[in-house]
């Protein structure tokens, strides 16, 4: 019986060490989209992150962080510490990361002396609390919501496992820039887009320019530092599953990171007037935005492919997109209309049902 | 001496008529590639510094009415659809070296109307008759000016068209939900005066819901090749109804928006769906007590609300031919 226990408990034990590191490594980085985007939101568990501008008194508002429960439909305050946005950027770059703390980049009321705004990283616990000062905002990016980057040391940084490790392949990265476009980390690995745009190529560390592309950084083997030859320019990608997706403009395409074999998951017709302009994968299901000019009208949706079977055919997701700041998160797309730096009211709208969510932000 | 004086005092006269000459700037209007088209029928034109002029004395042959007023050195211009056209030019009968200069024009402090827009710069001028960019004609009411690069052509068009913009009374109460509305118009005995002075019949309005249906209008614009959405949203010549479920009514409105989304006849990828018969048995419009059917619908969300449009199996030139309209949804 003792003999039983034991066995019993040691096949618990391998269960859970051997799932675990499965489940880590195939969460999606829910973030992805919405980093490249600006940040304005988070998601994390069906539980939706936002700063909500109230009044504080006669002629003064300010920022809070609340979160919206997409099940239940409740909104929470989450910290009661005041923010205000940095009037330079007006955007947040809220995730929610694997240490259970939602960051984001904004100016914290009490933290403003006179004639400074310090536009600070600080991070508040996914069960409340207290706001924590993290780093100046152009001090580090995320990679994932495991792994930042550390622009003044050129270090990597585990926020779940606290590891520290070098970069010893390229100069500093711009952790702004970085922001900006799909650079990821999966299973250890960053995939670095060289060019963050084209007038700032990433160095190797002699000084040497990389050449535009992709490239995987293991951070654990440095010398295995490579660029993955893609047959076409990357807009954004991804990587889930072992495999890298990007988009062309008219096609979203899967790389194998293990045989170097691209397959073609979407792909519409190539004009000027049609195009896929976002996309991002969670629990295997590709969404995509796609924009069509049918007799002189623009017609916008965001549609879904399964990734898993064959054959498998775009649906539409949520109906009628509209406005130019897209989001999307793990059962939200969110969109605003922005003109000349200024966001709009957001419209949230569920991914898997289409339907409407009446968040007040 | 006396010969001497003479010569000097010819030799100064010139110069003072040069002078003068000097003052008034020319320049040179030349011939172009394009042509011009108004509705349709070409119209003599030239090239003035990239812009395609045409003189506005020829604009009394396609329907423009054209009134000079000294005391203000103003010609007013206004186009007339109602006017006789009797333009016959035939750009073809005419052997015009492209490039050439045409005639020279000279500057005036005479300046054009155009619907009661004064046109922009310079003004000139030949022989007394000032020069109009056809860009400028754009400025009319319902015409549009298109330019066509392959063709090389420059065309003003006039779309007629007639709209009702019902006098709904928004400030009504919105406090219940709602998931139907009836709207019925009938021509009372008074004519309002638009804004260009042209008398348009008035209509009365009565409902039921209708103060959760914003910028409600029903229209009419005859089908041409000009492209203009907010008047002709189904580019066919048929009478179209639109109307807005704003924002602040969503809520309120959600079952009616239920209703009319699934009602739609074009999806939100711009693809015809077979979905009339539905349409028709929720949305009944009769025109002067007569029954008529309803050919499309489509939706148009955006961040002011929902934005419906109805086409109706219906073309109806002249708005003095409807005396009422009713339009219910349930």
């Amino acid at each position: 019986m003792k003999k039983m226990k034991r066995i019993i408990s040691m096949l618990l034990l391998c269960s859970i060490i051997f799932l675990q590191p499965i489940y880590a490594a195939e969460t999606p980085s829910t973030n992805q989209s919405n980093i490249e985007n600006g940040g304005y939101f988070a998601e994390k568990n069906h539980i939706f992150y936002y700063l909500k501008r109230i009044e504080v008194e006669e002629n003064h508002t300010a920022l809070q962080l609340y979160q919206y429960d997409l099940q239940t439909q409740t909104d929470s305050l989450l910290c009661e510490d005041y923010f205000q946005y940095e009037p330079s950027t007006s955007t947040y770059g809220m995730r929610v990361c694997e240490d259970e703390y939602i960051y984001f980049h904004a100016i914290k009321e009490e933290d403003i002396k006179e004639n400074e705004y310090n536009s600070a990283y600080y991070r508040v616990s996914v069960n409340g609390g207290k706001s924590e000062y993290v780093c100046k905002s152009k001090e580090i990016a995320f990679f994932s919501d495991t792994w930042i980057y550390w622009t003044e040391k050129n270090i990597f940084y585990n926020l779940v496992t606290k590891e520290i490790v070098q970069n010893t392949v390229t100069n500093s990265l711009d952790a702004i820039l970085l922001q900006e476009n799909s650079s990821c980390e999966y299973r250890d690995v960053i995939y670095l887009d060289a060019h963050h745009i084209n007038m700032f190529p990433t160095t190797y560390k002699n000084g040497q320019p990389l050449e535009k592309g992709i490239y995987a950084f293991p951070l654990h083997e440095q010398n295995a530092f490579h660029k993955i030859e893609l047959e076409e320019e990357a807009y954004n990608f991804q990587v889930h599953d072992n495999n890298l997706y990007y988009h062309t403009g008219n096609a979203i395409k899967q790389y194998s990171l293990q045989n170097h074999t691209t397959k073609t998951i979407v792909e519409t017709v190539k004009t000027e007037e049609e195009t896929i302009y976002n996309f991002v994968i969670y629990n295997d299901i590709v969404y995509y935005c796609h924009i069509v000019n049918k007799n002189g009208k623009y017609y916008s949706n965001l549609y879904s492919i399964s990734l898993k079977g064959e054959q498998n055919q775009p649906v539409v997701a949520v109906p009628y997109l509209f406005g130019s700041q897209t989001h999307i998160l793990e059962d939200v797309v969110c969109r605003a209309y922005v003109t000349r730096g200024y966001i709009g009211n957001w419209r949230i709208f569920n991914i898997h049902t289409g339907k409407r969510i009446f968040i007040t932000i | 001496m006396m010969k001497r004086l003479l010569k000097f005092i010819i030799l100064f006269y010139c110069m003072i008529l040069m002078g003068n000459i000097a003052y008034a700037e020319t320049k040179n209007v030349s011939y172009s590639d394009i042509t011009a088209y108004i509705n349709g029928l070409p119209i003599p034109s030239y090239n003035f510094y990239g812009t395609t002029v045409v003189i506005a004395k020829d604009l009394e042959n396609y329907g423009f009415d054209l009134n000079y007023v000294d005391e203000k050195r103003c010609l007013y211009i206004e186009y007339n659809p109602d006017k006789e056209v009797t333009a016959n030019y035939d750009p073809q009968k005419y052997n015009k070296k492209i490039g050439s200069v045409a005639f020279p024009v000279q500057t005036t402090d005479i300046y054009a109307r155009i619907d009661g827009i004064s046109t922009r710069g310079t003004s000139y001028s030949v022989n007394g008759e000032l020069l109009i960019s056809m860009n400028e004609l754009k400025e009319q009411h319902s015409c549009y000016v298109t330019w066509y690069e392959k063709e090389r052509k420059i065309c003003f068009d006039y779309v007629p068209y007639w709209e009702i913009y019902p006098e709904i009374d928004y400030e009504k109460e919105k406090k219940e939900t709602i998931s139907s509305f009836v709207i019925e118009f009938t021509k009372t005995e008074q004519k309002e005066t638009n804004e260009f002075g042209k008398g348009q019949p008035e209509f009365q309005v009565n409902g039921k819901n209708e103060q959760y249906l914003s910028f409600f209008r029903i229209i009419w614009c005859e089908k041409t090749p000009v492209r203009d959405f907010s008047k002709n949203w189904f580019e066919n010549g048929k009478i179209t109804i639109d109307f807005c479920i704003r924002e602040d009514t969503i809520l309120k409105a959600e079952q009616l928006i239920q209703l009319l989304n699934s009602i739609l006849t074009i999806n939100s990828e711009g693809d015809v769906i077979e979905n009339i018969a539905a349409a028709n048995e929720h949305i009944k419009v009769s025109i002067n007590g007569e029954s008529v059917s309803v050919s499309a619908v489509e939706l148009r969300p955006d961040f002011d609300g929902y934005t419906y449009y109805i086409e109706l199996d219906k073309e109806i030139k002249n708005l003095d031919e409807i005396q009422s309209i009713t339009i219910e949804c349930k």
